[in-house]
């Protein structure tokens, strides 16, 4: 095993002062991808920067029209929850997907945010849901946070200490799963606010999009609309060893076909 | 690399040791502490051979710090039985031939007594959901739901 340091602050200053002051350091929250990762030699860190004993990013909340998760909430968590489960049941549907049950233990929300796998299941949900993710610096959009593959526009040493996600009146996740790893070849979330629909895809692209022709559109006129008269491949679709290009746009048609028939006889 | 204080329980025995931050969990619990109970297969959080429960929750240790069971319940196959008085998800494997090598189970336990929590868990289909993180190359499953299934109808909600 690499060597390296390991942290446990207290307090969201004291992590960042931590991050600025090491060389390469890293923050944990469940490990999940990140202890895997330096076994493998992928991620050589200095420094581990373990974020679990910061009570501020712990806990869900409700208000009227908003969830606000904290983002060390663990999948298992996040799956279990009555409160999410009431609102987004889409979300509920979602994190109750991820991985397995051990890993589901483990693995939080943020940690996944912020790593950005482009074949995670959560940014489906944070881009069609619109929510809003909160650092220790700012408050980021959802739409603005992804970047690319493994990228996010957090700076150096920023951390997202909670994510808000605003009440649809109805959600629903589709996914179809690698067998082996359980990511999202395709990840299909849709949601309903106000008769209007936005629908997400992950796992087929560098980062999870919203199908532009669906961007608020009314629930009538999706009803109309015919998927096959939809360009996917401007979205760059993988071609890779796990399905072709073509195979991923007949699932995102046929797992958008199957969420919205869920969302709209829900 | 920085040492760490930590204090944690494995199997209800408390112990208070200077780590260095890189241990692997699933390494301390079987070179130091010689609980080879807990078997490491695939070494990537695959296979759930090297499922523990920290705080009864089941984990894949070999993709856990020591370093972060600071204050931790920690407990390995050898923390829910004895051989002289096994537990009864224990007895339910050996009654229905629910291991063939053996390796798996350890693991596989630990996901049988959090499956069993689940009061909402009862079919195959579900068992066979839940049990996704763990994998066994002898049986084919079919005697593992089986002895699960037979557990959950017996077990007096014994507690880990």
């Amino acid at each position: 095993m690499k060597k390296f340091n390991y942290h446990s602050p207290k307090s969201l200053n004291e992590c960042y002062e931590l991050f600025k002051s090491s060389e390469f350091p890293v923050y944990l929250a469940g490990g999940m991808t990140l202890l895997p990762s330096i076994k493998q030699g992928l991620s050589s860190p200095t420094d581990l920067i373990d974020l679990n004993l910061i009570d501020e990013m712990k806990g869900i909340s409700e208000s009227e029209n908003n969830i606000t998760v904290g983002s060390l909430t663990t999948h298992n968590e996040l799956a279990k929850s009555d409160i999410i489960n009431k609102s987004i049941s889409g979300l509920t549907s979602l994190a109750s997907k991820i991985a397995d049950n051990a890993v589901r233990n483990r693995g939080t929300l943020g940690g996944s945010v912020s790593n950005a796998d482009p074949a995670a299941d959560y940014p489906a949900a944070l881009i069609s849901l619109n929510s809003v993710i909160k650092t220790n610096l700012r408050e980021i959009k959802s739409i603005n946070f992804f970047l690319d593959m493994f990228e996010t526009c957090l700076e150096e040493g920023e951390i997202v200490t909670q994510i808000c996600f605003s009440k649809p009146d109805f959600s629903n996740y589709e996914k179809f799963a690698s067998q082996a790893s359980k990511y999202a070849i395709v990840g299909v979330f849709s949601s309903l606010r106000k008769n209007l629909v936005n629908i997400s895809v992950t796992g087929a692209s560098n980062k999870s999009f919203l199908i532009e022709e669906i961007n608020n559109l009314h629930i009538d006129d999706v009803k109309k609309l015919n998927l096959n008269d939809i360009d996917f491949n401007k979205y760059s679709i993988n071609n890779d060893i796990h399905a072709s290009a073509e195979y991923r746009i007949s699932l995102i048609k046929s797992l958008t076909k199957k969420s919205l028939r869920n969302l709209i006889y829900e | 690399m920085n040492k760490i204080k930590i204090n944690f329980k494995v199997n209800n025995v408390p112990l208070e040791k200077e780590i260095n931050a890189n241990v692997i969990l699933a390494d301390f619990i079987r070179y130091d502490l010689k609980l080879t109970g807990t078997h490491i297969g695939c070494d990537t959080s695959q296979c759930g051979s090297c499922i523990v429960m920290i705080d009864d929750k089941c984990i894949k240790s070999c993709s856990v710090l020591l370093a972060q069971c600071n204050n931790k319940k920690i407990t390995t196959v050898e923390g829910i039985g004895k051989d002289d008085n096994l537990h009864g998800i224990q007895k339910a494997f050996k009654n229905n031939h629910g291991l063939q090598c053996g390796f798996c189970t350890p693991g596989i336990l630990f996901s049988a007594l959090e499956l069993s929590k689940d009061k909402n868990i009862k079919t195959d289909f579900q068992i066979r959901q839940f049990l996704d993180g763990n994998l066994c190359r002898c049986t084919g499953y079919h005697n593992i739901i089986k002895a699960i299934k037979n557990y959950l109808k017996d077990s007096t909600n014994e507690k880990v």
